[in-house]
């Protein structure tokens, strides 16, 4: 049989107008669309396992390159030390630390990072009985990454003004304590720079932290929470009290310490795999709209049309996650949108001849993405927005289905 | 010797119709899936190479992202050879997709051997060459029509040079790529508008 020559199409008397004759029932049709959607679904659980993977791998980068600019910073001291090898023998009797940050973002390639430049004031008091127990000359201990330093002040204690030496991980500094008064005071400022968060040692038998300023996403952190916090917008503040100290003075741990998480890298894989969550119900409602489309105008629209317009609403957050990457998400999620909803519309425009079902389904679509960017952006009311419109979907759609019975 | 009638009955009988296309697509994921797992397991070997020190590590990355495009390569060629079998009316039965789908994967295994003792580039590209030249080959041997040829060698050719860039690309790769998908869907829309059934059978005008 193969040798013989592809048998001609047999003529056919007038081509038909409508693009695909026959059809099939729409109880089965509905079915196999719901095993579409099903199937859909795996691709937008290989986007959220890209976008996932993505995100570690930026997380890596940022962190890597907010490394470079500086770590975590950790304040711990003054104390005063007989020796500098020797433990910590005294505390502070007061301890007040004030830490002002101020967050800049860095850029490399399409990776954006978040880090902080922080001015923090120390100020407290020592008591000098417990110090003159010692000797007379002692040495001051603050434990902070001292290569991010970028200025810091002299040690003023007890009216004499005392320069910091700087070693690997701390400042010392040699004071003589035999002319100061009973209750000595100290103060000391620096600037320094960091990442990812700034925490702060309780070393006073009272102490009072307080870290105020600009940041994206701070949240506060430590053995206890903030006795007082605020934020509203990018600023914030929160501040702590303590009426006990820790009797471990050198360990690192992070027992007694209190501070504020930064976020390093940015948000908007969660963003994306956030609008991720919508895909579902976009894609069903998509579906009952072009089979709305398909009754009314008495047309046939065959499994494979559905399964590339279902494709192209998936492909849409492929296109947001890349495109948010180079450029702000409200940007990416706008041409992203409009790229979609353009492609389906008149891809329904084309097949049924029909420029009015084109734009009623180009504006149903756009009325979908609209709303899911605005429930992305709502956090609070986001659930009670949700129901209200799938309230509205079902309406349309009962509206919809009283039309076709006329 | 076959009569007239026959001929008019076998050209009555719709064979491309639209529960075939519907059937064949569903074949076609099915293969690319597993063939998807496959090209998975010759990712893990290729590890174990470079664990081994036979593989550089860079290669591997490459080679790695390259098996990354193994579905949407099958999918993408057993489609367009479907194209082929509507637009040319020549059959082109299951074995023979499933046989050209193994061609693709037996690729990244080529890939993987040549890639130990050559440059990437020029094994990627030597080992492209095989493959499409044996598809090629096959398909003259199946339709008898250069035109098919062609238009496979070119599709497949457009794809390996795309994966190629692809792989290239680093951190541009998603957004050029997610770029590529949106236009494959946009073409696949085109073609299903220039799908039309005539007497059952379907038709591309």
């Amino acid at each position: 049989m193969s040798n013989i020559p592809a048998p001609p199409l047999p003529p056919l008397p007038t081509p038909s107008s409508v693009p695909y004759g026959r059809s099939m029932s729409y109880g089965s049709k509905i079915i196999l669309l719901g095993l579409q959607c099903f199937v859909l679904m795996i691709g937008t659980l290989i986007i959220w396992n890209i976008s996932y993977s993505r995100e570690e791998r930026n997380l890596n980068v940022s962190e890597q390159i907010a490394r470079e600019w500086g770590k975590p910073v950790r304040i711990q001291g003054p104390a005063v030390q007989a020796q500098l090898d020797s433990g910590v023998l005294c505390r502070p009797e007061t301890y007040f630390c004030t830490a002002r940050i101020e967050t800049k973002s860095l850029h490399r390639n399409i990776y954006e990072v978040e880090v902080f430049n922080a001015h923090v004031s120390l100020k407290g008091t020592f008591c000098k009985d417990s110090i003159a127990m010692i000797g007379d000359s002692i040495f001051l201990q603050l434990r902070i990454p001292t290569r991010q330093l970028t200025e810091h002040s002299a040690l003023k204690m007890g009216g004499q003004t005392v320069k910091w030496n700087r070693s690997d991980g701390y400042l010392f500094s040699e004071v003589d304590v035999t002319d100061m008064p009973q209750v000595i005071e100290f103060s000391t400022d620096f600037d320094i720079r960091g990442s990812g968060s700034l925490f702060v040692r309780q070393i006073g038998d009272k102490s009072v932290i307080s870290i105020e300023g600009e940041a994206s996403n701070p949240s506060f952190r430590g053995s206890s929470l903030p006795d007082e916090r605020s934020l509203v917008g990018r600023t914030f503040s929160a501040r702590w009290q303590s009426d006990e100290a820790p009797i471990d003075l050198t360990s690192d741990d992070n027992s007694w310490s209190v501070g504020t998480n930064f976020l390093v890298g940015v948000d908007r894989y969660q963003k994306v795999e956030r609008s991720l969550k919508y895909a579902f119900l976009i894609i069903v409602l998509t579906f009952i709209s072009v089979l709305f489309a398909e009754i009314m105008l008495r047309r046939n629209i065959p499994l494979l049309n559905y399964f590339l317009i279902g494709a192209a609403l998936i492909i849409f957050y492929i296109l947001l996650l890349s495109f948010s990457e180079h450029m702000s998400f409200g940007f990416a999620y706008t041409i992203a949108s409009v790229m979609t909803v353009l492609l389906i519309a008149g891809y329904m425009w084309m097949m049924l001849g029909s420029r009015k079902v084109g734009i009623v389904i180009g504006s149903i679509l756009t009325a979908m993405y609209t709303s899911c960017y605005i429930l992305l952006t709502l956090e609070t009311y986001a659930l009670l927005l949700g129901s209200l419109l799938l309230f509205a979907a079902l309406a349309a759609m009962m509206y919809g289905s009283l039309q076709i019975r006329r | 010797m076959t009569t007239m009638e026959e001929i008019s009955e076998i050209a009555h009988k719709p064979k491309y119709t639209l529960s075939w296309l519907g059937v064949k697509s569903l074949y076609v994921f099915g293969i690319a899936l597993v063939l998807a797992i496959i090209a998975a397991i010759i990712d893990g070997f290729a590890s174990g190479r470079v664990g081994s020190g036979l593989l550089q590590s860079d290669h591997y990355a490459l080679l790695s992202e390259s098996i990354a495009y193994c579905f949407g390569l099958v999918v993408i060629t057993s489609m367009s050879l479907m194209l082929v079998e509507i637009s040319f009316r020549k059959g082109i039965n299951y074995l023979q997709y499933a046989l050209i789908a193994m061609a693709l994967t037996l690729f990244y295994l080529l890939l993987l051997a040549l890639s130990e003792k050559l440059v990437f580039a020029a094994s990627y590209s030597i080992v492209s060459v095989m493959t499409i030249g044996l598809i090629a080959l096959f398909i003259k041997g199946i339709t008898h029509n250069l035109k098919a040829v062609w238009l496979t060698t070119g599709i497949l050719t457009l794809e390996y040079g795309l994966i190629f860039i692809l792989i290239n690309l680093g951190s541009m790769a998603l957004l050029v790529g997610s770029i590529i998908l949106f236009l494959i869907i946009a073409l696949a829309m085109y073609l299903t508008l220039k799908l039309k059934v005539e007497n059952n059978e379907l038709v591309i005008k």
